[in-house]
């Protein structure tokens, strides 16, 4: 983990809201952007569509699923992520990430939150990760997708 | 115990006087049990002993076997006096008991303290002398090693006697040394068994003192045990006593309570005896009671039932009365009915001999009444024929007149035959004429009232209804024919179309193929479009209706741009100013000394131009408050225009602002434009307003109405309005 306290501080800020989303069930998509600093432009795009169960509410009771598949499946695709470095392009330029958040329309922002754009890369190649399936929070398919050179 | 109950007590007196008596018989037993006593009792008791032995003897001379009764009670006292005492002396031989037996077990306690200590004391003792005992033998031990090492020593100095002498003189000392040792030894031990042996005998006499304490301590005992003993004796006596004192009151206070409650019962055994008295009375009473109450409830039975009956009684009454007058009104009916029928009876007769009950009449009359519809009826057409032979007669009045006219005219043109005969003719259409008006007079004074008119009409209506609902049935009856007949060229057509049908079926089935075939196209379109949606929705495009994107504001990416922005300007900024400083050092070339003043120079060429960016900034700046204050003035422009046609169309007056706080105002109606007035606003007092001179001010109607407006009232709207209404009266004037 980092012990730079900025990215600490905007981390947790970020998983703090996106906790709050997810209970709230108005997430729909998280995407990592790994941007150049100085052009602006979006090398690499690490999305994770989520599919929040709307019928579970307040009362209902918990969907149960294994600790160990569930542990499994995320190291699956931690795997993946990590076996990614192998196909993608170097990036040999200073970069900088950011994370966006899709969610419902209706959803309330706080004020340390804005709207962005989705951050497109044109000509991209794209690339299926697995997908895994938590409790109650619902699908997570992890994609993934490169500049194309 | 009080002296009393011992008094009463019969058991007691006996028993003191065997007492007495056994002491008189053998008072010197007495004297050695009191001596006895005296020995027992610690030094301090021994006093109050003797007393008692005293006041006995004293009580044994002053009572005699011819004693009076006086001195049997003085000894009575006496001896409760002495039972007194002796229950003191128990008390105190109790207490001392107690202290002995407390300073008893103190003793024994300490002896045996002490003679544990001894024992342990004697324990060590004994150790120590078999410690020393054994050390003594180790010492013997010893010595006897020394000695058979002396000897062997010997042996050896003997056998080394040849050796050399220092061996012989070392040994010697050694020898010397040792026998040292060993004396030192013996006197050690010596004096050890010497001292061991003192402290034996002094510890066999502390032993013995400590025997004979003890001995002493369990002779003390056991006198103290004796002593104990007799105080419990006493004490169980005393105890006996008590019990018995006890059981005794006890007795008495149940004897008070069955008295008391004795006591009790007698006064209820008294309460019950005059409730009992009185309960016959009120039984009496009762059976009194309850008769009456059964006799009540049966006349309240009995008033209820009659109040019931007198209920039904009063309704029934009401009845009979409602019937009464019910019948008195029937039979005044039926009175007015008789007169009534008589009458009628009587009008039967009278107006038709056959007619004899309403009935007939009423059939009668409804003859007569269709009689008179028909009559009526004759009289309409009689009136319609008498209105055409009115317009005839007046046609011919008219012919007549004009006859009369031409034959006035030219007398010669008519025939005297024509007109004899048009006379005729009038004469004879007169007389018709006038038999119709007779006839019509006959019916009219027949026929004042119409019933009939209106029952006509309903007849007409009910008619026309009729002819209508025929009309109708007439209509259904045939559209039930028309239906019919397409019913069943229906049935004959079917049979005529299957061949159309069969076409139909083919058109069907091609529209069919045609949709399937459209089907199968819009879903490869539909597999086409789902591609191409999740295409881009992995390329990160979403629905901007149900999605929105959000990015925390101070994320990573744009804290690294604005950093590397402010990188780049300070990086510009600095690239101008060593441009600036090139340039400086191109153009001036000062030598080595100016180099600080190189920088101040820079710092100033670089602040002194500025940046084409500012004076942009600043020509932009200018251009909108430019375009902001053209806008100002257009508006204003506007507004006031409005505002000044307003005034005019309002107040009738021009306002125009010649120069600066000077207003002209001319009016609608002015006869000529120099006509105008001028104000001029005072600054000094407010609101202050003051006219000026001019030419048009010096006309007659002005300074009139300047006379009675402005000196007078100091109005100046009354003055403008008279001023108008003036002017305005003038130009109507001149136009009407």
């Amino acid at each position: 983990m980092t012990s730079d306290t900025d990215l600490v501080a905007y981390l947790s800020g970020v998983m703090k809201q996106i906790r709050e989303w997810l209970a709230a069930k108005v997430l729909q998509r998280m995407v990592v952007v790994i941007t150049r600093v100085d052009t602006q432009e979006t090398l690499e795009r690490w999305q994770f569509d989520i599919d929040t169960d709307k019928t579970v509410t307040d009362d209902s009771s918990p969907r149960s699923k294994p600790l160990k598949e569930i542990q499994k499946e995320i190291r699956d695709v931690i795997r993946q992520i990590t076996a990614s470095v192998t196909f993608l392009p170097l990036l040999d330029c200073p970069c900088s990430f950011n994370i966006l958040i899709y969610t419902d329309k209706e959803s309330e922002v706080p004020e340390s939150f804005e709207e962005s754009g989705r951050c497109f890369i044109a000509n991209s190649q794209e690339v299926r990760l697995r997908s895994s399936r938590r409790q109650s929070t619902g699908r997570t398919r992890s994609l993934c997708y490169t500049v194309d050179d | 115990m009080s002296g009393e109950d011992v008094v009463h007590d019969n058991t007691v007196v006996i028993r003191m006087m065997s007492d007495l008596h056994k002491y008189i018989g053998n008072p010197t037993q007495q004297l050695k049990q009191d001596d006895t006593i005296e020995k027992e009792s610690p030094p301090g008791n021994r006093t109050g002993v003797s007393n008692t032995s005293c006041s006995i003897l004293d009580v044994t001379e002053a009572f005699a076997p011819d004693m009076p009764r006086s001195a049997f009670e003085k000894y009575q006292r006496a001896l409760t006096a002495e039972l007194v005492s002796v229950e003191a002396k128990v008390v105190q031989l109790e207490s001392e008991l107690a202290f002995q037996r407390n300073e008893k077990a103190c003793t024994i306690v300490e002896l045996e303290k002490n003679y544990t200590i001894l024992k342990q004391g004697k324990i060590r003792d004994d150790e120590k002398y078999a410690d020393l005992q054994q050390k003594l033998r180790y010492v013997v031990e010893r010595e006897k090693a020394t000695k058979e090492q002396l000897q062997q020593c010997k042996k050896n100095l003997d056998a080394a006697r040849g050796g050399p002498n220092q061996k012989f003189i070392n040994l010697q000392r050694e020898k010397h040394k040792l026998e040292a040792e060993l004396n030192e030894v013996k006197q050690t031990t010596g004096n050890i068994i010497a001292e061991h042996e003192l402290e034996l005998q002094r510890k066999d006499s502390e032993i013995a003192t400590c025997v004979n304490q003890l001995e002493e301590m369990k002779a003390q005992q056991r006198q103290l045990l004796k002593r104990q003993r007799t105080t419990a004796n006493r004490q169980q006596q005393e105890e006996d006593l008590k019990l018995k004192l006890a059981v005794a009151e006890h007795r008495n206070r149940e004897l008070e309570e069955k008295i008391s409650r004795l006591h009790e019962a007698e006064f209820v055994s008294k309460s019950i005896s005059s409730s009992l008295s009185k309960l016959s009375e009120l039984e009496a009473e009762n059976r009194r009671l309850i008769d009456d109450n059964n006799y009540l409830r049966s006349t309240t039975e009995n008033t209820l039932l009659y109040k019931e009956k007198a209920d039904g009684l009063e309704t029934a009454l009401a009845r009979a009365n409602d019937r009464f007058n019910e019948l008195l009104h029937v039979e005044a009916l039926n009175e007015e009915l008789t007169s009534k029928l008589k009458r009628w009876e009587a009008f039967a007769i009278n107006t038709a001999g056959v007619l004899k009950s309403p009935e007939e009449y009423s059939v009668s009359v409804a003859e007569q009444q269709q009689r008179e519809a028909v009559l009526t009826q004759q009289m309409g057409e009689v009136k319609a024929s008498n209105h055409v032979y009115k317009e005839r007669c007046a046609n011919q009045q008219q012919e007549i007149d004009k006859l009369k006219e031409s034959e006035q005219q030219p007398k010669s043109n008519i025939k005297p035959e024509i007109l004899r005969k048009l006379q005729k003719k009038l004469v004879f259409v007169m007389t018709e004429r006038d038999g119709y008006k007779r006839i019509i007079d006959t019916y009219d004074s027949e026929m004042t009232i119409n019933y009939q008119s209106l029952e006509r009409q309903r007849l007409a209506e009910l008619q026309s209804m009729l002819d209508a609902y025929k009309k109708r049935v007439e209509q259904l009856e045939a559209d039930a024919g028309l239906t019919l007949q397409v019913g069943k060229q229906e049935v004959a057509g079917a049979a005529v179309d299957s061949s159309s049908v069969a076409r139909e079926v083919l058109e069907l089935k091609q529209e069919l193929e045609k949709l399937t075939a459209e089907k199968q196209k819009l879903a490869a379109d539909k597999e086409a479009w789902e591609m191409r949606t999740e295409q881009r929705s992995m390329q990160g495009d979403y629905d901007p209706r149900h999605t929105k994107v959000v990015h925390f504001e101070r994320n990573p990416a744009a804290i690294s741009t604005q950093r590397r922005a402010g990188e780049l300007e300070a990086l510009r900024g600095e690239c101008e100013m060593l441009r600036a400083r090139v340039l400086i050092l191109e153009a001036g070339g000062s030598g080595r000394g100016d180099v600080l003043d190189l920088t101040a120079q820079v710092q100033e060429k670089v602040q002194g131009q500025p940046s084409s960016k500012q004076v942009d900034e600043v020509k932009n700046q200018l251009q909108s408050l430019e375009l902001k204050n053209k806008r100002l003035i257009e508006a204003f422009r506007k507004t006031s225009q409005e505002f000044r046609e307003v005034c005019y169309m309002l107040l009738g007056y021009q306002i125009d602002m010649p120069c600066n706080s000077q207003y002209r105002l001319r009016s609608m109606y002015a006869e000529s434009p120099d006509d105008h007035l001028l104000f001029q606003i005072q600054h000094q007092n407010k609101e202050g307003l003051q006219l000026l001179e001019s030419e048009y001010m010096k006309t007659t109607t002005v300074k009139e109405l300047m006379d009675t407006y402005l000196k007078q009232s100091n109005s100046i709207p009354a003055f403008l309005s008279s001023l108008t209404l003036d002017l305005f009266n003038k130009q109507t004037t001149i136009f009407a």
